[in-house]
């Protein structure tokens, strides 16, 4: 008897790539909410499946084929199209697409809702002997039962296809499948989309038999992700996922390091983590995590950012024409997104590298309760102790924490969480007593805050409420030989965001975000006489203390409407009104937003937004006695546009121009007030313009990266009457292409390259004598008229993964700089200012790691 | 701290700094600036903090000229004329008088060792006034006139703190044009200078004592007095100790100055020697009072080690000392090294 069997093999179902385009091949007009596609929630499984009828003139011939298939299969699980990919003739293309047509699969989910979708299907024709005889009554059926997970991952596998002895099932929600199966050795063999098949020879025996499979990726490291534009787009938004950056080379790590390879942002001297975003100073960059400021996103210095990578789901950056959401900030912001914790499993991965250890365990209480804490340390200080000289001193390190419960699942109309984390950089430097500095050189700093916070999420129909909470403590203390320096501040932190759904188009999203800031200063500084000292007197005096309260209160309600208007536009028109309690007097601020997106065609979208923005002076700057109690808000208007384009996905390419106008920039000194005249002013003013490219590969199954350029310039003058200069932030290009590649067999290796216009320096033509202080005054020419050579840098980053059934092991290595190129970052000057050499950057730097994801 | 700050540090640590020792003079260099008096002062009458004050610079418009000395040294010069230029000017702020003849004392060309002039400080005085006086009530540019400027422009100088005058240097040697600067005190003497000894120090006929530039002759090597006028000879290689010696009548003496809170301070001098030798290097820049090097305030060290290499030679040596008050003083001695 012949039999035409088709064994099926599921290929390449639902990759990011196929997924994205799905959302933007949609009509115009359809509302957004119809477009996104933020999570892939449920694959389809077949759930009935026709056999081919065996082309007869082919299966005479004796001939087998393999027919690639696409077949779309709409929102209810049914085929609505099925094309021919990879033909193989012989009747066999047209046996396989009829028999397709009449499958029906479970519905897809995307973001928990049924959606169309598309997937690779392969169909193969096997002339197969006649099947053995059925068995005997007598024999007995034992119930086999179990799950089919991703390897390594653990990750269920729904809709996999599991046989055993000519039985097939498929693997329902959370993998599991059930099945039964005639005693004996038996031959299991498991299929799933993307997913090696698995074979394996199984004594079936006993009362009931339990079973777990798990698939290898065909890819691995390959995790599916799902991406979409975001409810309300802004322009200038760049969104990173953890997944897609976390082997980002150059980042050791680190996905929050990629924001610095994003356009609009300027290299850091040193790459010490400053965020210099479009000329503007890089404390008018604000950093969030899940809406509520955080003091500082990296360890000091451009270490890992101070919330371990597991606790991140996505970053948000804005390097200008944020909404009104967002305040206090004339630069950038940048907001985390926590992940949402894993409630289905164990969850813990551990890293160590030649720089510092790291943990993270996320288990689940129950159904929709998930507990996970993470915690970091480096160890500079203990590799460092064995090369330090005797009575010398050099301890630095850092810490961090975090600590989380999720409770409620995506779909609950309540959600909670509560987290708790905080981070401590320390630097201690001690050294004997030297000719220059007979009580020898101290330096104690270190950097500290804890913040606990607590989200409410509520959801009913066309309301959405997210309410959030912050206590935290922060406390900076920099200590230098006589000096000592400390800050302590209390913050509390409530924001309120809300939107409800007018209209299936029309949106209103509405808040508030308050901030109450009660900063203590404690200095210990030489007593400062209350005589003119002549230049050049050594007076031994003593120490006086100066201690200082400051309340700083923020108010910020806002409101915006997300308005679709047909033809493709979209129009958020916003406004922000930010009321600021400081000392010595209240500010307040309007603050009107408006961005526009206008998709043009398909494959090409316009945009443009323009904003006012503002910021209070830094609270020590309202100081009666050393800063000026008056100064007002630093404001500044920012005005953007570009284009998006996705002409060839996985490839889209944005162009973005700005011009930003700062204003009410404050200048000045610190330093004991003279009678009627003021330390600190309002006059100094700020430009930048320029041009921002963004070419990026999306995340597809091997590949992904981009190139970024920008082109700008950061001008500045310090008053009406003083000629406007470079500011010291300018940097006229700065091109990064960055990319990852998966090779296979668990090799991925990255390159980051970036060629970036130096900093602007002013030069040293010549120097003064001062006979009083027996010390050269440099004499400078215009002020940032030069600038450092430009600086250029590769770096690399290979990862070896070696997944196991339950767990994987990565193991990979960073390297900075691999060409060992000579970057300058500076000049270091004689005493006389006349001859120099060079203050380099970094050397060949490599980080050795090894990563363990259970 | 991050593995890129670490390596920065490292880096930073390791590379290749300036190696210009400060103490070592190999060119053309400006070591010190002088002027004798170091000071000058005028009466001032009225209460200041009730703005009633009437300065009397009579004693300016009066003042004998004051002599502008310097310690140049130019090791490889052989003794050739140098072009310099001295100027005046309110404080700048850049060390540096504007560009303009008006601001220029004096000009000349000298050998490095003769670099000085005489400043006739009445005479500059007397004609800044005729050129003020001249150009009242005119509609063009007035010349500068930056001595009367200079307590003009500082009301509270003028009245109570004292008026700061820059005195610049430059000297334009065919390699390179270098610039030196120093602070010419004008002190007012107000009505309300404490008469009690204990207070503030007392002039034999009342009022504070008059600053003079500190008394500095003796320096030893070793414990042995270097001769003004001859070369000490010593051996090449090894170590040596320098150690200037504090006269034991004129050494630091206090002084008062007036306070922001309308009363007087009493300080004592801070002095501080400076060393720089044409072989070797010294183990510091300068010793003695220190108030950032020495915080506590404890014993002072005045002694230096003299590193100097093995092939020997008449090394020159110069230290020059400072009141830290505008008071200076320097000498010269030279040692026959010997391997």
């Amino acid at each position: 008897m012949r039999r035409g069997t088709a064994l099926v093999l599921v290929l390449g179902v639902v990759s990011a790539a196929r997924a994205q385009e799905q959302t933007l091949q949609l009509p115009h007009e359809r509302p957004p909410e119809e477009r996104k596609a933020p999570v892939l929630t449920q694959t389809p499984a077949l759930l009935r499946f026709v056999p081919a009828v065996y082309p007869p003139a082919a299966e005479k011939a004796g001939l087998t084929a393999r027919v690639g298939l696409e077949i779309d299969i709409g929102a209810d699980g049914r085929v609505t199209g099925v094309r021919v990919e990879k033909p193989a003739g012989h009747g066999f293309d047209e046996a396989a697409a009829a028999a397709a047509r009449q499958f029906v699969f479970s519905p897809a989910k995307l973001d928990g809702k049924p959606a169309p979708v598309t997937i690779g299907y392969v169909y193969r024709f096997v002339l197969r002997r006649a099947p053995p005889p059925p068995p005997p009554a007598r024999e007995r059926k034992i119930p086999v039962e179990g799950r089919v997970l991703e390897r390594a991952s653990k990750n269920p596998l729904t809709g996999a296809t599991i046989a055993a002895e000519g039985i097939e099932t498929t693997a329902g929600a959370g993998g599991r499948f059930s099945l039964q199966v005639p005693a004996g050795m038996r031959y299991f063999q498991v299929f799933a989309a993307g997913y090696e098949p698995l074979t394996h020879r199984i004594a079936v025996e006993g009362q009931k038999l339990t079973l777990t499979f798990y698939l290898r990726p065909k890819i691995e490291g390959f995790h599916t992700v799902v991406r979409t534009t975001k409810e309300t787009d802004v322009v200038e938004e760049y969104t990173l996922e953890k997944e897609e950056v976390r082997r980002a080379p150059g980042t050791f790590g680190d996905p929050l390091h990629v924001i610095t390879d994003l356009p609009g942002v300027a290299r850091s001297p040193f790459d010490l983590g400053f965020l210099i975003v479009r000329g503007a100073d890089p404390a008018d960059t604000d950093f969030y995590l899940d809406g509520l400021e955080v003091p500082l996103i990296y360890h000091f210095g451009g270490g890992p950012a101070v919330v371990n990578p597991e606790f991140l789901d996505e970053i948000d950056f804005y390097p200008g024409g944020q909404g009104a959401r967002y305040g206090h900030a004339i630069g950038g912001t940048v907001d985390v997104t926590s992940h949402k914790l894993q409630a289905d499993r164990v969850h813990g991965t551990a890293d160590v590298n030649t720089a510092f250890a790291s943990g993270f365990l996320d288990v689940p209480l129950g159904d929709d309760t998930t507990i996970a804490a993470a915690g970091r340390r480096s160890y500079f200080d203990l590799l460092l102790k064995p090369f330090l000289g005797p009575g010398v001193a050099i301890v630095p390190y850092f810490w961090d924490y975090q600590f989380k419960i999720d409770h409620g699942k995506p779909t609950d109309r309540n959600q909670f969480n509560l987290m708790a984390y905080g981070s401590n950089d320390t630097l201690d430097v001690a050294t004997g007593s030297s000719a220059l500095l007979p009580g020898g050189v101290n330096l104690d700093y270190h950097a500290l805050f804890h913040h606990l916070t607590a989200t409410w999420q509520y959801q009913n129909g066309p309301f959405k409420s997210k309410l959030a909470g912050m206590a935290g403590y922060e406390d900076t203390n920099l200590g230098f030989v006589q000096l000592q320096g400390n800050t302590y501040q209390d913050v509390l932190a409530l924001r309120h965001d809300m939107s409800y759904e007018i209209t299936p188009r029309w949106r209103l999203e509405f808040g508030e975000d308050v901030q109450d800031w009660i900063t203590y200063y404690a200095l210990t500084i030489p007593t400062i006489p209350d005589y003119v000292v002549f230049p050049g007197s050594s007076v031994a005096q003593g120490n006086q203390s100066i201690s200082r309260v400051f309340h700083l209160v923020d108010v910020g309600p806002w409101v915006q409407g997300v308005l679709q208007l047909g033809g493709g536009v979209k129009l958020v028109p916003g406004l922000r009104l930010d009321y600021y309690h400081v000392p010595f007097g209240d500010r307040e601020d309007v603050e009107p937003r408006l961005e526009l997106e206008w998709q043009i065609l398909r494959w090409l979208t316009a945009k443009a937004s323009a904003g006012l923005y503002d910021e209070p002076p830094t609270v020590e700057y309202f100081d009666a006695e050393f800063g000026t109690p008056g100064l007002g808000l630093l404001s500044a208007w920012q005005y953007s546009g570009g284009f998006d384009l996705r002409i060839l996905p996985p490839l889209s390419l944005s162009l973005i121009g700005f011009y930003t106008d700062r204003f009410n920039l404050v200048g000045g000194f610190f330093g004991p007030n003279a009678p009627g005249v003021a330390n600190f002013n309002n006059l100094a003013q700020g430009r930048a313009y320029g041009l921002e490219v963004y070419l990026k590969h999306d995340f597809t199954a091997r590949l992904f990266g981009w190139l970024s350029y920008t082109l700008s310039r950061s001008d500045l003058t310090m008053g009406p009457n003083v000629p406007w200069g470079l500011s010291a932030w300018d940097e006229t290009h700065i091109l990064t292409v960055l990319g990852s590649y998966t090779i296979g067999a668990g090799w991925t290796v990255g390159a980051r390259f970036r060629l970036v216009t130096g900093l602007p320096m002013t030069p040293i033509t010549n120097s003064t004598y001062d006979a009083d202080q027996d010390t050269y005054i440099p004499i400078y020419g215009v002020a940032n008229s030069a600038r450092l050579p430009l600086f250029r840098q590769l770096d690399v980053r290979v990862d070896k993964e070696f997944p196991f059934d339950t767990w994987k092991l990565d193991v990979y290595l960073d390297c900075w700089n691999v060409t060992d190129a000579q970057n300058e970052e500076g000049l270091i000057y004689d005493y006389r200012y006349r001859t120099y050499t060079i203050l380099p950057s970094y050397p060949i730097l490599p980080m050795f790691g090894v990563r363990g994801d259970y | 701290m991050s593995p890129l700050l670490l390596a920065a540090v490292l880096g930073a640590a390791g590379c290749a700094l300036p190696n210009d020792d400060p103490t070592s003079v190999h060119d053309l260099r400006i070591l010190a600036i002088g002027t004798t008096p170091p000071e000058l002062r005028y009466p001032v009458h009225g209460n200041f903090a009730q703005s009633q004050c009437a300065p009397d610079l009579s004693p300016i418009y009066a003042a004998a000229p004051i002599r502008i000395g310097t310690l140049v040294a130019d090791p490889d010069g052989g003794g050739r004329d140098l072009p310099w230029t001295f100027t005046e000017c309110p404080q700048t702020g850049t060390e540096q008088c504007p560009p303009d003849p008006a601001y220029v004392i004096a000009q000349g060309d000298s050998p490095a060792s003769a670099i000085g002039t005489t400043w006739d400080i009445a005479a500059e005085a007397a004609a800044e006034t005729r050129a003020q006086q001249s150009c009242a009530g005119s509609d063009g540019g007035c010349p500068p006139t930056p001595l009367l400027t200079a307590f003009a422009a500082n009301t509270a100088g003028l009245c109570r703190f004292g008026v700061w005058l820059q005195i610049g240097l430059m000297i334009a040697a065919p390699e390179r044009t270098i610039y030196g600067s120093k602070i010419l005190v004008f002190t007012p003497m107000p009505d309300d200078y404490p008469t009690d000894a204990g207070v503030c120090p007392q002039a034999p006929d009342g009022g504070m004592p008059d600053h003079e530039n500190p008394e500095y002759s003796v320096l030893q090597l070793d414990g042995q007095t270097l001769p003004a006028s001859s070369v000490e000879t010593a051996s090449a290689g090894a170590p040596h100790q320098l150690q200037p010696v504090i006269p034991t009548l004129n050494g630091p003496s206090d002084y008062c100055v007036p306070n922001f809170e309308g009363g007087w301070t009493r300080l004592h001098e801070t002095w501080l020697f400076s060393f720089m030798t044409t072989i070797g290097t010294f183990s510091q820049e300068q010793v003695g009072y220190g108030g950032w090097g020495n915080p506590s305030g404890g014993p002072i060290t005045y002694s230096i080690d003299w590193n100097n290499p093995a092939d020997g030679g008449v090394a020159t040596i110069y230290s020059v000392l400072r009141d830290g008050r505008g008071g200076t003083s320097w000498i010269t001695r030279q040692v026959d090294l010997v391997p």
